[in-house]
């Protein structure tokens, strides 16, 4: 669970604020003001004001174990992608896995057969430039699913997926019972498989 | 003034540099060592591909280099003993000049050539396609999965590539002797082996490990130091092989210095 105090997003002040991880939730808004919260919380921007505690630390603040069990509790996935570009598909799924020692042979399978509902099998030994971009994107959301967070927050879930793709991702969260936070210019997708809505805006910040 | 001025200048960045490439060193022997330890698994697979990458893929240029000059300073021996009359001359030189000097130099400077570049320029492109960020919000901290094993690697290389120098160095050595001065092979190497002291192996250790650790530290600065565009990729990429050239060339000759001192106290 993250609480925000006194944020401060290009002028909109969030007073208080709890991010829950244990619950789907829609974010909507202005887009950039929510990219810019994602940001912080996934730990890429750190010049701004207020404070975001984890366990009733400041993000900014915890030292190396903390931050890494912050980092295991929750995952981002934004629709730039972010693919390591000299591994393959595969490799890229894999890696978060690989780093915390939590890889099993047997999940191989199991993505090599989510990869053939989806029809990319041959595209999976692939490296990320030389796939179309809906696979590319499918990728980074499997790498999500897969990373072994509690809780994923993403960006633009639908957008460049084909229908088929869209299915499959939903299903995968259901199976996996993984918690979602969506950011989503499109919103059919987020607003049918969330719990509750967070609304932030330039001109009030509330949650529904 | 203005020269005066430039001189300061050149200096202060030289300093600052060093300053950065020392910070992320530290960092990074932290991080991959005891705050963000990897699996062994993932550490192996990163370590042994830079030693394909770096140390197998050089092997053919150092023995081509390593025969080379190994030879030219046999050729040397043998003129300067008709001069000086000193029979145990090229056993002396190859010590002198090969094992302490080149035998960490040449495959330092293609390490700097080959490997450094590319780590440089790979580098520079992760943080240009936003891969760096892809893996620090996945927890995966850059230093410790990008960083170190690639100082490790590098090290584990230049050790290995300055050890076949040396092996390749001798063999070349002593069939050169044999073949055109006549001498016996086994001798030299006997000599060889006579002229090195504990000291010598030593700094021969200590310069392989202050090589790889400034060449992987400066490139990986260099690559790491890139914002956002492709242009600045060439540019980190030169950046940062004149830079690990400079550093390995000055901290070589300071030892070298530093060695002759202490060798010359004790005379």
């Amino acid at each position: 669970m993250f609480w925000i105090e006194r944020l401060n997003l290009r002028g909109v002040v969030i007073e208080s604020f709890e991010i829950s991880t244990n619950k789907n939730m829609h974010w909507l808004g202005d887009y950039d003001l929510i990219y810019d919260l994602f940001q912080i919380l996934s730990g890429l921007q750190d010049n701004y004001e207020g404070s975001i505690l984890w366990n009733d630390k400041d993000i900014r603040q915890l030292n190396a174990v903390e931050n890494r069990s912050m980092r295991r509790e929750l995952g981002f996935v934004f629709d730039w992608g972010g693919l390591i570009s000299n591994q393959t598909l595969l490799q890229n799924i894999l890696l978060p896995l690989q780093y915390y020692n939590e890889f099993h042979e047997d999940m191989i399978h199991e993505i090599e057969g989510i990869y053939k509902r989806a029809g990319y099998e041959k595209e999976l030994y692939d490296r990320p430039f030389h796939v179309a971009h809906p696979v590319r994107k499918f990728t980074s959301l499997i790498r999500g699913i897969f990373s072994g967070v509690k809780c994923l927050m993403v960006e633009d879930i639908a957008m460049g997926l084909r229908p088929k793709d869209i299915e499959l991702i939903h299903d995968l969260l259901e199976t996996k019972n993984l918690n979602v936070h969506y950011y989503d210019s499109l919103g059919k997708f987020s607003l049918e498989n969330s719990d509750s809505m967070s609304i932030i805006s330039n001109q009030e910040e509330s949650v529904a | 003034m203005a020269f005066f001025y430039s001189w300061v200048q050149k200096w202060a960045y030289f300093v600052v540099s060093l300053h950065e490439a020392l910070d992320l060193f530290v960092k990074s022997m932290v991080s991959g060592l005891i705050e963000e330890r990897q699996s062994f698994r993932s550490i192996v697979q990163v370590i042994s591909a830079q030693v394909y990458f770096t140390g197998v893929q050089a092997m053919p240029f150092v023995a081509f280099s390593a025969s080379l000059i190994s030879f030219a300073v046999m050729l040397q021996a043998n003129f300067q003993m008709s001069l000086w009359g000193s029979t145990d001359l090229p056993g002396f030189l190859y010590v002198t000049i090969v094992f302490r000097e080149l035998s960490i130099i040449v495959p330092s400077i293609f390490l700097v050539a080959r490997s450094g570049s590319a780590i440089a320029s790979e580098l520079a492109a992760m943080r240009v396609n936003r891969e760096i960020d892809a893996l620090k919000i996945m927890g995966i901290h850059p230093y410790s999965y990008i960083v170190f094993p690639r100082i490790v690697g590098g090290f584990i290389s230049l050790l290995g590539l300055a050890i076949y120098f040396n092996i390749i160095g001798i063999v070349v050595a002593g069939l050169s002797v044999n073949l055109l001065f006549d001498m016996d092979s086994i001798h030299l190497i006997s000599m060889i082996f006579d002229e090195i002291v504990m000291i010598d192996v030593l700094i021969f250790f200590v310069k392989i490990l202050l090589s790889a650790a400034i060449i992987f530290t400066v490139c990986a600065l260099k690559g790491l130091k890139v914002q956002k565009s492709n242009h600045e990729i060439p540019q980190a990429t030169m950046s940062a092989v004149i830079s690990s050239l400079l550093y390995v060339c000055v901290f070589h000759l300071m030892f070298t210095a530093i060695f002759y001192v202490y060798k010359l106290r004790l005379i």
